[in-house]
């Protein structure tokens, strides 16, 4: 299903005449919402590249939040590092120095840039190699020395699984009832929230 | 016993109806019942919507996407074999195979050992072989979608009865709402809930 499928079983659903804008930004609420969720239905994986003595590096567009970030650590062993996400006090408490550290990084954190933006700490030192495509893919063989892969729960407009569809469509109706409006009913915004958790217990979420 | 679909949504109009509801277009219901329907399939992992479906696995890459690498629509992967019997094991979290091998992301090996999920779209594989291979993926499949009383009427749902009794409940709990019939609904959900849980119990998980 795509967006404006979802937006019209919304009003479908509703009964009453709903604003179609505020139904779209709804929309996009509640799959951030979904996406900062454990266990994110909808997910992918990219290349980051690293850029030596760069720290911020740019989420895709439809990323909502970052679920892993891997990198090689050695390339001769293979060993690779789960960066564990970090808050600045965290980072404080670790190094005092730590927006000068370079090297392999240890740890990402989102706090103090915009966010569409994460910061790897230490800085990486080396930039990564070229991505030389031979099977396609940039992970495996072909993975570049000195990158990084992010995995990250996705927000997107169309391809929505057809069994998510009503537990969206619910929690924007419970979104659209509970503001102030000439339609709005607290009850049935509360009731919305109630039908949406059935529905996300019994579709396994 | 099997259940049709037509049948199945008079009875769900019936209940609504029960309710004091508004009427409700018959086609509109059964749309209704579909989408209820794959959303139970998913909760309820049922053994008779398994598909099997070849993975073809890429030199040394351990993540794939199954919707794309399948080219199906999977509601959620059950199992992964080598070959005909050799099932891998499921890790719990990426951090489990972190844990259990420091070179895990680019680890190669001699056989597939283990597969993590990754939301319900990616999934991991440990270690990776230097060779492209095959593994075989079984999924739980999307029931059909049904559209009109014309063309669906008299097609057998393809779940268990007490499966379609789930997906009956929450396609009512959905008309009870949309009815404003919102203490009924209430009601509805917690007897839904303790219906689930008594019919995952009762169905054989794989």
């Amino acid at each position: 299903m795509n967006r404006e499928e979802i937006i019209d079983l919304s009003k479908e659903l509703a009964r009453v005449v709903l604003d179609e804008d505020t139904l779209d930004q709804y929309y996009e609420d509640v799959l951030n919402e979904i996406g900062m969720e454990k266990n994110a239905p909808l997910t992918d994986v990219v290349l980051v590249d690293l850029v030596a003595d760069n720290f911020d590096y740019l989420l895709p567009s439809d990323a909502v939040d970052i679920i892993a970030l891997i990198s090689i650590v050695d390339i001769v062993s293979k060993t690779c590092r789960q960066l564990t996400p970090s808050t600045s006090a965290a980072l404080e408490a670790y190094d005092s120095d730590w927006r000068s550290l370079q090297g392999n990084p240890y740890f990402f954190t989102r706090e103090e840039r915009n966010d569409r933006y994460y910061r790897l700490v230490p800085e990486p030192e080396f930039s990564s190699s070229a991505f030389i495509p031979t099977t396609g893919t940039p992970f495996g063989i072909n993975m570049p020395d000195n990158s990084c892969a992010l995995i990250y729960s996705v927000r997107r407009d169309t391809d929505i699984p057809d069994w998510l569809a009503l537990h969206i469509s619910l929690r924007m109706l419970a979104k659209e009832f509970d503001r102030p409006s000439d339609h709005q009913d607290k009850d049935f915004a509360q009731a919305c929230v109630g039908v949406a958790n059935v529905f996300s217990i019994i579709g396994g979420l | 016993m099997t259940r049709y679909v037509g049948p199945t949504t008079e009875q769900l109009l019936r209940r609504a109806y029960e309710h004091g509801g508004i009427s409700t277009d018959f086609d509109w219901a059964l749309k209704l019942l579909s989408r209820c329907q794959r959303t139970a399939a998913g909760g309820l992992k049922l053994n008779r919507l398994f598909g099997r479906g070849n993975l073809t696995t890429i030199a040394q890459q351990p993540v794939y996407n199954i919707r794309k690498a399948l080219a199906v629509e999977p509601i959620d992967v059950i199992a992964i074999k080598a070959g005909t019997t050799r099932l891998l094991q499921k890790a719990s979290s990426l951090e489990e195979l972190s844990a259990y091998d420091p070179a895990w992301f680019r680890a190669t090996g001699s056989r597939v050992e283990f597969w993590c999920p990754i939301g319900r779209e990616l999934i991991f594989l440990y270690p990776t072989l230097t060779y492209n291979d095959s593994l075989m993926v079984v999924y739980t499949g999307m029931p059909d979608e049904y559209t009109t009383r014309v063309e669906h009427y008299n097609t057998a749902m393809p779940l268990q009865d007490e499966a379609v009794d789930v997906a009956l409940g929450l396609a009512e709990l959905i008309l009870l709402l949309r009815n404003r019939s919102l203490k009924s609904a209430e009601t509805r959900a917690t007897s839904l809930i303790k219906q689930f849980q008594k019919v995952k119990g009762l169905i054989d998980e794989p």
